[in-house]
């Protein structure tokens, strides 16, 4: 391809603001000893001003003010729902801390009470931490269930 | 002078500190930024999908993407980018719900050049702005979403190569076959020789 067929190719750039300045030099130095290029060169350049100089339409009336109320409300539903994973956070923390002092509640009276109902003590023991472990597991898919169905339907929107 | 101020003033790049109180989902300062940016934004739009009225419903989910992502949005990156992104791949879902167009899909072959010598002075006029802007409609989706970007939104090529996630090259690449794909349909008049 010759020079005269490079520079052409880049004419529609040219107009449109888009070459970079080797380029441009280019085609500066080529439209300033071919003259079919140069008139190519107005009309590309006369195609763009005519697409930049276009009436731009604008965004109907309101469209702003109903997207404003939607964006508002969205921004409302977010702040509730950190607030209630929050409070669902708060929960499980509790309910963890409610289990300590139940264990040590019954580490004070296991010297008896295994014995009145033949449990063994050890027995005693791993139960309670299966049960504290699947309540804990519970409450965590609980918190994993009811966050994804609010990114549900914070997504639909 | 009034339109001039008000393009000037939808230009303008959103400043720093609005975009960062926008980032912790201050309401003001994406109220600020949905003001700023929505006649281009809808103009964007409306060009990609060809229909006000999906245009308008995606303007309004653009803005609840906005609210859902913009704590992920890097601030050392064009706000006007990110923002027609969002608004871009929203607009592209909706085109493919639709399935009657495809933006990687180049199209049919552009049609013969119109015989048209006077098509510059019918431009000057409102009735040939219309000319403009059907001829524009026609083209290609990649084409005609690239055009638009540079003349109607005023982005840079590194902006748009952002905005359609396509390596500089490819913009240009685009850019050029679209303005020779809208010359051609415009056909061989446009030349500023002739005006007064």
């Amino acid at each position: 391809m010759n020079e005269h067929l490079e520079v052409k190719e880049l004419l529609p750039l040219a107009a449109s603001g888009a070459l970079d300045a080797s380029e441009r030099r280019r085609v500066l130095q080529h439209l300033a000893e071919c003259a079919r290029c140069a008139a190519e060169e107005r009309q590309w350049g006369s195609l763009a001003s005519a697409l930049a100089g276009a009436p731009r339409s604008q965004a109907p009336a309101g469209l702003a003010e109903r997207t404003r109320a939607r964006m508002l409300a969205a921004l409302d539903e977010r702040t509730e729902r950190r607030w209630n994973n929050a409070v669902l956070a708060g929960l499980l923390l509790l309910g963890w801390s409610m289990g300590l002092p139940a264990l040590a509640l019954l580490r004070l009276v296991r010297g008896d009470l295994p014995a009145s109902l033949d449990i063994d003590a050890a027995g005693l023991l791993a139960w309670l931490a299966a049960s504290t472990v699947f309540a804990w597991i519970t409450a965590g898919v609980a918190v994993l269930l009811i966050g994804n169905r609010r990114e549900t339907v914070w997504r639909n929107l | 002078m009034i339109s001039a101020a008000i393009m000037e003033w939808e230009r303008a790049p959103a400043v720093d500190d609005e975009l960062d109180r926008a980032r912790r989902r201050d309401p003001d300062a994406l109220t600020a930024l949905l003001m700023r940016y929505q006649h281009r934004l809808y103009r964007y739009l409306v060009r990609m999908v060809h229909d006000p009225a999906a245009a308008e419903d995606l303007f309004q989910q653009t803005w609840l993407r906005v609210i859902e992502k913009i704590g992920r949005y890097d601030p050392r990156r064009s706000f006007e980018a990110w923002l027609f992104t969002v608004a871009r791949n929203l607009a592209i879902d909706h085109l493919r719900r639709q399935r009657t167009e495809s933006l990687d899909d180049p199209g049919s072959p552009a049609r013969p050049p119109v015989s048209n010598p006077d098509a510059l002075e019918r431009c000057l006029a409102d009735e040939q702005v219309r000319t403009l802007q059907a001829a524009l409609a026609e083209l290609p989706g990649v084409y005609r979403e690239t055009v638009s970007l540079r003349f109607e939104q005023d982005l840079k090529l590194e902006e748009i190569a952002e905005v359609v996630e396509a390596p500089l090259s490819t913009v240009k690449s685009r850019l050029r076959r679209g303005l020779e794909a809208l010359r051609q349909k415009l056909g061989a008049g446009f030349d500023r020789e002739d005006r007064p």
